[in-house]
């Protein structure tokens, strides 16, 4: 058996295959998550970012293909809506993440310093944030048109 | 989900256990108990192989009043 009638052997029924891609959805938020943890305490115990860098290589990686296939799919959220609003706010929520992260990474350099640097991070982690949020939100509003109102005809449109 | 009576009962009628409708339509016996049991909601392809086995229409097996 050579290795393409391999791939296309399916030994699943449609049931299994939709169980499977719950397993592999949940395996991939776990390794996502557990591995955006590794980097937390990583750069907290203070590791250079040459020794991260596979990791956060990784992370991107997973975290950029995920995005832009959802984004070609034409899929935004399953709980959010693509608006302004939610955007600001969900961004609130990095730019929080990042304050707390900066208090604990700049605590030894005094408690000023700490807020001053964390504020300055948080700030400019929420305006990351949201410019990425809304670029995103664009993309995803245009393919979804292009998806809902495809250019030819076809049997759907007549 | 309500659970097809009416797929066990077709089912019972032609004296098929699970594993037999199982193999009849190419897919595993868990697969017809989750969708007796109203755990599963199958395709429409499935329905119709489902369909085709017990002899039945779509409505008469799947159609919820």
């Amino acid at each position: 058996m050579n290795l393409r009638e391999f791939l296309k052997r399916d030994n699943l029924d449609e049931m299994q295959k939709q169980t499977l891609l719950k397993i592999e959805s949940r395996g991939f938020w776990g390794l996502w998550m557990l591995l955006l943890a590794a980097l937390i305490i990583e750069s907290l115990l203070g590791f250079a970012p040459r020794e991260m860098a596979a990791e956060w290589f990784i992370f991107m990686l997973g975290s950029a293909y995920s995005v832009i296939s959802d984004l070609r799919a034409g899929i935004w959220d399953r709980h959010f809506k693509p608006n302004t609003k939610t955007n600001a706010v969900v961004s609130v929520a990095g730019g929080a993440a990042v304050f707390v992260w900066g208090l604990i990474k700049f605590a030894a350099l005094g408690t000023g310093i700490a807020v001053l640097q964390a504020v300055i991070m948080g700030v400019c982690t929420w305006v990351l944030c949201f410019a990425l949020l809304q670029l995103s939100m664009k993309a995803y509003k245009k393919r979804h048109a292009e998806l809902e109102n495809p250019k030819e005809d076809d049997d759907e449109n007549e | 989900m309500a659970k097809k009576l009416k797929l066990k009962a077709a089912r019972a009628v032609r004296d098929m256990t699970q594993a037999d409708l199982a193999a009849a339509v190419g897919v595993s016996r868990q697969t017809i108990n989750a969708i007796e049991k109203g755990e599963y909601n199958p395709t429409i392809n499935l329905c119709r192989s489902i369909c085709r086995v017990l002899g039945k229409t779509l409505d008469e097996l799947f159609w919820e009043e």
